[in-house]
């Protein structure tokens, strides 16, 4: 879906509870108390949009962009939490206490409900250590697994708790309309949930895939392949990733995003090229020929196909190599009549991947710590090579795809604006999302 | 220097986004405040 229609139906949905609560939900009270029940509206439905925006929905993140989509939904969930716990301290001075007889809208007081202000309390505590959790997750070394089921589970603690809050809490979320609207809404959102971890690994089981080849391609890279098991495989274009579970249950969370490194074109196998990083890549080279495995994708908008541009520059850092290197076997197994031309940089000669199938033809090798006697490119891969590479005429027509460290995407998105390369005409995506 | 805002980076894509967001969240937020 086209980004400008998935920021349209965000926008809705997040104000919806906040415009229908003004429609149905008494007279205004003063403008702090107000805009305090504003901001609690506003932060439970962004709360609630949160679990659509977890990255696992193809039709927001296969239109934006996987690595768009998990940034947004860090950013929303910090303006969130900042709405949530300012909202309590905007009630001060108003009277509290029960039900009045005199006041039926509850214009005049603020609820004292043991249980729903509890509730409200709750989510207080526990939003800030859900989001904290998940900004320091890499410094605090979890496991992926533990903390995605820690994310989840908490995720889906704090929109039960202000459910009961806003219903039994809040003044416009006491009004029958609005308690069938956060209804809906929360249902959505857990469902959302139980479609991820019970109805995706459910698609996964009758659609499994066998491991046929694990290779050793540099001393901490390797290529597996899967093929699909009595299924006709997956339709992706090459340049996506997916999520791959091997040798666990479908419904485990041992899952991890890889980039596809073969070719739609070259068949139903799907290759991945893995380098020894973390748990589960560490042990790659000990997975056996046969164990089961499932995928779940394909994700991500890191596509060359239908594009008009006259030629596709590939650049590409250690392992990012394999979304492009998908895109590269794609375009030379159909002939593609675009030019292509690729940069892959590594540090030392021992981690070039895949040199005999890249050739020399259209390929630059750099190496930023290049033995005596290397003939190619070497340093980093920065301005002045790039400029080496392409043409003024190439920088302002070709598309450029990038994949690789942070620093490398920096400096090379900064240098093809400064010559003149359109923004649209570039295309990266990024695996860490800070 | 490039203008950092003219970077095709990942945050120059996302902070359009928030930009619109936001501000449409904080108009709909002083709507309702004034009503």
């Amino acid at each position: 879906m086209k980004p400008f229609f998935l920021i349209v139906v965000y926008l809705g949905a997040v104000t919806l509870p906040l415009i229908l609560s003004a429609a149905v939900g008494g007279p205004p009270r003063e403008w702090h108390q107000e805009l305090a029940s504003g901001l609690g509206i506003l932060a439970f439905s962004m709360i609630l949009m949160e679990f659509i925006l977890s990255g696992r929905f193809k039709a927001i993140s296969n239109g934006v962009g996987m690595d768009v989509t998990m940034r947004f939904h860090q950013i929303m969930a910090r303006m969130a939490l900042v709405f949530a716990l300012v909202h309590p301290f905007l009630y001060q001075e108003t009277p509290s206490g029960g039900p009045r007889p005199w006041d039926p809208t509850r214009e005049l007081t603020l609820t004292t409900d043991f249980s729903a202000i509890l509730s409200g309390i709750g989510a207080f505590l526990l939003l800030p250590s859900l989001v904290i959790l998940a900004i320091g997750r890499t410094q605090l070394d979890y496991k992926y697994e533990t903390w995605r089921l820690m994310h989840g589970v908490g995720a889906l603690l704090i929109a039960l708790l202000l459910l009961n809050h806003t219903i039994y809490g809040g003044r416009y979320g006491s009004e029958p309309v609005m308690t069938w609207v956060w209804l809906a809404m929360t249902g959505v959102a857990v469902g959302s949930l139980l479609m991820v971890y019970l109805w995706v690994p459910l698609q996964q089981k009758a659609r499994a895939w066998r491991v046929v080849s694990v290779n050793q391609l540099t001393p901490k890279q390797w290529e597996l392949s899967v093929e699909p098991e009595g299924h006709g495989g997956l339709d992706y274009k090459a340049g996506q990733f997916l999520w791959l579970n091997v040798g666990h249950s479908p419904f485990s969370l041992k899952e991890n995003p890889f980039s596809i490194c073969s070719a739609p074109a070259e068949g139903p196998r799907v290759s991945f090229m893995i380098k020894e990083l973390g748990d589960f890549t560490r042990t790659v080279g000990q997975i056996e020929s046969g164990t089961l495995a499932y995928l779940d994708g394909p994700y991500g908008n890191l596509s060359v196909d239908g594009r008009a541009e006259p030629g596709v520059a590939l650049i590409a850092g250690g392992v990012g190599l394999a979304p492009l290197l998908g895109i590269l076997r794609q375009m030379r197994a159909t002939n593609d009549p675009r030019k292509v031309r690729l940069i892959y940089g590594n540090r030392v000669i021992d981690q070039i991947a895949y040199r005999e199938e890249l050739g020399t033809e259209d390929v630059v090798y750099v190496l930023s710590e290049p033995p005596d006697n290397w003939e190619g490119e070497f340093g980093f891969i920065d301005g002045a090579l790039i400029d080496r590479v392409f043409s003024e005429e190439e920088f302002s027509e070709w598309v450029f795809v990038m994949c690789g460290p942070a620093p490398m995407m920096d400096v090379v998105e900064d240098h093809l604006i400064k010559r003149g390369t359109p923004s649209h005409h570039i295309l990266s995506e990024r695996f860490s999302y800070d | 220097m490039t203008n950092p805002i003219k970077r095709a980076s990942l945050r120059r894509r996302v902070s359009w986004i928030v930009w619109a967001v936001n501000i449409a969240l904080f108009a709909t937020l002083l709507v309702f405040v004034l009503r």
